[in-house]
């Protein structure tokens, strides 16, 4: 499903935020990426859904080589892929109805299938009675629910979440996470970029460790993965 | 994917994106409103030459003047001649009938006429043209057909004023061409500031749009919209006030052209064919400028 290789990201001036990275992400999985601020996490995740291109390698996601991706086909990829923000990116003068059916105007879904896809998911993250709220009137973690349901609403193959806890209080970090796994239960493949290590013990899934923009570990809960082994 | 519901949303977008930020939009209406009303007055004025002139082609017939001593046989031939090349109407004037007309027209200082010791003159021939072929063009080529004629003196049509009406049209055309150029240009600058501010107001919606999967078309379509909505309430507003401008001053203006054209005449400042051309101006203006505004704003 996301597959890289060997891929490399430097911005002028800088250090490179990855360095040699390879890995692969089969389809259905929850892998979380972890390491600490800097370490190149939401970069990988950039290179994933084509907000940056990476200066050397390849990255494949759905078989399609991002490297040789014309600007034009972009979207068309995006269109599989839901992408959860840490700071939400919710529109403020929009109810939670409107900012979740963002994504199904895009594609040209009719208002009357779309109210139906909405209103589905929103029960799903539990805000169907929130569906004419501002986001502004929401907790963070009705906030968070809000971009998830967002992220789903198109039934996208690959959900990418960048510290989709990282402001939010231990209760609803558990409750976002549940839902998150609900998703990933459903045949989504999720990738979760965290820095939290609480998250990582509590919820055994297989971890990829970024440091300095290297990958320095790619472990599951029977230990690390036989490519990393063997390398 | 249904192309309706995204014509729908875009439509949708746009009409929100107006009622959002009114303040800048009318900025941009009222710009292309000025400019389009200052367009149409240039149009306007060119074209009310051109009816001039076309007044001045119905009226003023073709007079073809006889040399001196010709027989009035001569003078038959030569109307029954013009008569079949222009298809209109030709009269012959007797020298009496032309003298008595004179005095006619000099009132009392008429009398003067009866000092003279003989009539002195011509023969003349007066040519109406069908309606169709009363142009400047035509009265001037049958008017030097007349003179290559045996016998003829002269042959007059107005020509002057119908010389200077026509440069008073090329130079209202081309001056209002070229001082519309100018000013479309700047226009078009101004309604892509204008949209360049609602773009940015609206630059995390666009965000989000890119993210979640949208073409730069589908970010373009609202905003071209709202660029052509501008255009046309620009040039509704124009044909507004062209209109207003011709029901206050066109009355005055048939007044002082009254000596030129036919009683009943009608002077026409505001055409359909004018208003036509301010909407299509009027939408070319929005959708430039909105183009343009988008275009930067998304290549940046």
């Amino acid at each position: 499903m996301i597959q890289m290789f060997h891929v490399y990201k430097a911005y002028p001036g800088n250090a490179p935020s990855l360095s040699n990275v390879t890995l692969q992400v089969e389809k259905g999985e929850f892998v979380f990426v972890t390491g600490p601020s800097g370490a190149g996490k939401t970069t990988l995740l950039k290179l994933i859904f084509c907000a940056e291109k990476a200066t050397d390698g390849q990255v494949l996601v759905n078989g399609t080589n991002l490297g040789r991706i014309r600007d034009s086909a972009v979207p068309f990829l995006r269109r599989n892929i839901g992408v959860v923000f840490q700071d939400f990116k919710l529109l403020p003068r929009r109810t939670v109805a409107e900012n979740v059916a963002f994504t199904l105007e895009v594609l040209g879904v009719p208002q009357g299938e779309c109210r139906q896809r909405v209103m589905r998911m929103l029960k799903l993250v539990g805000l169907e009675h929130k569906a004419g709220t501002l986001p502004i009137r929401l907790s963070g973690g009705e906030q968070q629910r809000v971009v998830i349901a967002r992220a789903l609403v198109n039934d996208p193959t690959i959900l990418l979440a960048d510290e989709p806890t990282g402001n939010l209080d231990p209760a609803l970090t558990v409750e976002i996470m549940d839902l998150l796994c609900e998703v990933n239960v459903r045949g989504t493949t999720v990738v979760v970029a965290t820095h939290d290590t609480q998250l990582l013990s509590r919820y055994p899934k297989r971890t990829i460790k970024l440091e300095g923009g290297q990958l320095v570990s790619d472990r599951d809960w029977l230990g690390p993965r036989s490519w990393m082994a063997a390398g | 994917m249904s192309a309706i519901a995204k014509a729908a949303y875009f439509c949708r977008s746009a009409v929100q994106g107006v009622r959002r930020r009114p303040f800048i939009h009318l900025v941009a209406v009222v710009t292309i409103a000025v400019v389009l009303f200052a367009a149409g007055l240039a149009r306007g004025a060119a074209q009310l030459v051109d009816s001039l002139m076309l007044a001045i082609g119905g009226d003023v017939e073709v007079t073809v003047y006889l040399q001196e001593g010709a027989a009035e046989a001569r003078a038959g031939e030569i109307a029954s001649a013009l008569t079949l090349k222009t298809n209109g109407s030709a009269v012959v004037v007797s020298p009496g009938a032309a003298m008595e007309r004179l005095r006619r027209e000099l009132g009392e200082l008429g009398d003067v006429l009866h000092d003279l010791p003989r009539n002195p003159l011509p023969y003349s021939i007066q040519i109406q043209l069908p309606a169709e072929r009363r142009t400047p063009q035509e009265l001037g080529s049958i008017a030097a057909e007349a003179r290559r004629m045996p016998g003829v003196a002269s042959a007059d049509f107005g020509e002057e004023a119908v010389a200077r009406l026509s440069a008073i049209s090329r130079a209202l055309r081309f001056g209002g061409l070229v001082a519309f150029a100018i000013v479309a240009f700047a226009t078009v600058f101004i309604v892509s500031a204008t949209l360049q501010l609602a773009i940015y107001a609206r630059r995390e919606e666009i965000e989000i749009q890119k993210l979640v999967g949208a073409t730069d078309r589908f970010v373009k379509a609202p905003f071209l919209i709202e660029g052509a909505l501008q255009g046309l309430l620009g040039a509704g507003v124009a044909i507004l006030a062209l209109w207003m401008f011709a029901s206050a001053f066109g009355p005055k203006l048939l007044g002082l052209f009254s000596f030129l054209v036919r009683p009943g005449a009608r002077l026409s400042l505001l055409t359909p064919s004018l208003a036509w051309e301010l909407l299509a101006l009027g939408c070319a203006l929005g959708l430039g400028g909105s183009f343009a505004a988008v275009g930067r704003f998304l290549r940046a």
